[in-house]
């Protein structure tokens, strides 16, 4: 009897055990089909309206190829990524089922991870440069530049390059982001101020908003990331190679170029141009903006995204300039940061992720993304005409403008491994401007460091 | 006999789910944090064994100098403050009538997760915050402080957030402690005609020794680990100035993706936490026999 009921035990013991695997399986797929009829619902309804213009081309349905997996650490921009995704199923047939992350090292962490096996997303957003290329060097990236061969001359071979290692192009991009100044109009226009075309006209402009209590100049070092600002903005417009070089390790900071630059800083802060370094960039620096406490702010033109939410409009409320170079005979001169969105070598769906990158590339792919999200598509023959005018002027007088200069911006001109501890030592400098010469040594230290350590892998 | 040996190997079957999970979700992540923190892991390369390289850069870097520094200052004030503030409430809230009300009003910020705590006290401390509107219209500031810009003024402020949040779980714990207290011995020092603090410092602290140092022990091993206010309110900076061990363990590991030289942080606060504790345990244990 005692033998029976310990057998029982064990039976339910297993049986439970099963059940709970059973379960926990469910459960695992059922967020993932929850997250794909959501997404997918307005798609329908879109393929059923569109049905009657769509009915005299032939598709072919590779919904078998999917469902493509697409990883994301900018899932706030779901508007463009549902439009995207509609248009590609509506192609295909595939579906794509997407993983948004908002905690950027959670998602670096999930990609290095998993794209070392096939569990791990099939297309996913990075970084150019020197964060391409630490995936390319470790072949987990797949190469992609025979889909630009169907296309050459649509996209600028500069920002190719932004997602090339070694000759291979591995992205496709997501966000083409120029930095540059943007200014309130109505203070601008309140105390007859225009937009500066020369560092003294600036230095005008920063000294006449001062004179009337508006502090110039919005910045912060707030959130641990955001001192390289203007260490980049004012050595990349002025001395582009050196910039080059430091960021790549061939030239020392403690140059005669990075000194000159850090006490031009130290003379604007002198000036009282920038202000408090507490304020936090998206819930302080917007709203302060508004209010015209702040005349101006530089920033990638993405922050666009913050004014709307205090209720800005573009054009109305705010425009921008180009920062002119500190140096006369330096040209127009723009950071400029460019998102890719890749492939990786051991996605499970290659076939439809090629296809999805194929689509992305595509006229109406742009066209998608560019009119959803209000960005500039890199895509030359796509217009800017539904952008908003802040957005249409960057296109111009930016991307548009055969004379301006695109730098490369110094989070991914470098490093991973500089990046972040330059920011803490940029903050020390922003915190005591007298203390720049100190802060060089530092830098010059640690970037030797980092250097001989990404050498030795 | 066989009987016998198959109820033994059953019995085992018992614990079995919870073992596994333990193994699975405890034991095996410490052995290959362990491991991992003698290596150059950076999720990316294959690992390189690299012998005490991670143990012997803490010990260099002046950042994990600076780390150190803040924990043992967080340990010491969180130690001080929360601690003395949660006996004083408890001693004074025994016996007042809404006594339960003040309990659950104390408890509250201890139901707030950490990150909550963060974010109240983040737009507290800010320039355009709280407390600087609050000092200049009384003119006690000629112009509002960026309070988690100045150092150590950071950390400190964060210490305040943390008091805020904890000073009730101490309170809650003294309250327990002085409520087996026997009435009997108080009533006896009573008619001995002992004085309200003399009762205090020659009964009531020594028969709290039990909870005080469960108190004691809860205090250290929070502080150690204290890492969601931070992260919210100041992410360590400003130029890494108000990191914790905690802190800089996250970011070498998921910042920097020096995942070997963040799991070395991870193992050297591991001991750090447990020595402390067993130092103080059997210190206690001594003292009682």
């Amino acid at each position: 009897m005692k033998k029976l009921f310990i057998w029982m035990l064990v039976v339910m013991f297993s049986a439970s055990m099963l059940f709970l695997g059973i379960g926990c399986k469910k459960e695992a797929v059922a967020p993932a089909e929850e997250e794909v009829t959501e997404e997918e619902a307005p798609v329908e309804e879109e393929v059923e309206e569109a049905a009657p213009v769509e009915e005299e081309e032939v598709r072919e349905d590779f919904s078998e190829l999917g469902p493509l997996k697409l990883s994301t650490d900018k899932p706030g921009w779901q508007d463009g990524w549902d439009a995207v995704f509609a248009g590609f199923k509506e192609k295909t047939g595939i579906d794509v089922e997407m993983t948004g992350y908002t905690e950027i090292d959670t998602y670096i962490a999930a990609v290095k991870t998993g794209i070392t096996t096939k569990e791990g997303p099939d297309v996913f957003t990075w970084w150019s440069n020197f964060k391409i290329a630490d995936l390319a060097k470790e072949e987990l990236l797949a190469d992609i530049s025979h889909l630009y061969e169907p296309i050459e001359g649509k996209y600028n071979p500069g920002i190719l390059d932004s997602f090339s290692y070694d000759g291979i192009v591995y992205g496709a991009p997501v966000l083409i982001a120029s930095w540059i100044m943007f200014y309130n109009k109505p203070v601008f226009e309140k105390y007859n101020l225009e937009e500066p075309k020369t560092w003294d006209e600036f230095i005008s402009v920063c000294d006449t908003l001062k004179e009337n209590e508006v502090t110039p100049i919005g910045f912060t070092i707030g959130g641990g990331w955001t001192s390289f600002f203007w260490f980049q903005q004012l050595l990349a417009t002025n001395y582009p190679d050196a910039y080059y070089d430091i960021c790549e390790g061939r030239k020392s900071w403690q140059s005669d170029e990075v000194k000159e630059t850090f006490e031009l800083w130290k003379n604007m802060f002198e000036k009282g141009y920038f202000s408090d370094p507490g304020i936090d960039l998206g819930n302080d620096l917007p709203p302060m903006f508004a209010k015209g406490e702040v005349g101006m702010t530089y920033c990638g033109d993405w922050f666009t995204s913050f004014f709307d939410a205090v209720e800005l409009v573009g054009g109305t409320d705010y425009s921008m300039f180009v920062i002119p170079p500190y140096l006369e005979d330096r040209p127009k001169t723009v950071l400029y940061e460019a998102g890719p969105i890749v492939i990786s070598e051991n996605a499970q769906h290659k076939e439809a992720a090629e296809m999805f990158i194929e689509y992305w590339l595509s006229d109406e792919g742009q066209k998608i993304w560019s009119d959803t999200m209000n960005f500039i598509s890199p895509r030359a023959d796509v217009s800017a005409e539904n952008l908003d005018p802040v957005k249409q002027k960057i296109a111009t007088d930016v991307f548009g403008d055969p004379n301006a200069q695109l730098i490369v911006r110094f989070w991914e001109a470098t490093l991973e491994t500089i990046t972040m501890p330059a920011c803490a030592s940029f903050d020390k400098f922003v915190l005591n401007p007298d203390s720049y010469v100190d802060v060089m040594a530092e830098l010059d230290d640690m970037s030797s460091a980092a250097w001989e350590e990404f050498e030795a892998k | 006999m066989k009987s016998k040996s198959f109820s033994n190997w059953t019995s085992y079957l018992y614990p079995a789910p919870a073992l596994i999970m333990v193994l699975a979700f405890l034991v095996a992540p410490v052995i290959f944090v362990i491991f991992a923190s003698f290596t150059d892991w950076d999720l990316l390369h294959p690992m390189k064994f690299v012998g005490l390289k991670n143990y012997l850069r803490i010990f260099t870097d002046p950042y994990l100098i600076i780390s150190t520094r803040n924990t043992l200052i967080w340990v010491a004030m969180i130690l001080l403050v929360p601690m003395l503030l949660g006996l004083l409430f408890a001693v004074f809230i025994k016996n007042i009538w809404f006594s339960n009300r003040m309990k659950t009003i104390f408890y509250i910020p201890l139901a707030i997760s950490g990150a909550g705590i963060g974010v109240i006290w983040r737009w507290i401390f800010l320039r355009a915050g709280f407390l600087n509107a609050v000092l200049v219209s009384i003119g006690i500031l000629g112009e509002p402080i960026s309070w988690l810009l100045k150092i150590p003024e950071n950390t400190f402020a964060m210490i305040v957030a943390s008091t805020w949040q904890i000073t009730g779980l101490n309170m809650i714990l003294f309250l327990m402690g002085l409520q087996n207290i026997p009435t009997e011995v108080l009533e006896a020092a009573k008619i001995d005609g002992a004085s309200e603090w003399r009762t205090f410092t020659s009964i009531i602290l020594p028969l709290l020794k039990p909870i005080t140092t469960i108190v004691v022990i809860l205090n250290i091993i929070g502080s150690f680990k204290v890492f969601d206010i931070i992260w919210i309110m100041t992410a360590g900076g400003p130029a890494r100035s108000s990191e914790t061990l905690a802190v800089s363990m996250y970011k070498e590991s998921f910042g920097l993706f020096r995942m070997g030289y963040g799991a070395s942080i991870s193992v050297v606060l591991s001991l750090i936490i447990f020595v402390i504790g067993i130092g103080y345990l059997r210190m206690v244990g001594r003292e009682n026999r």
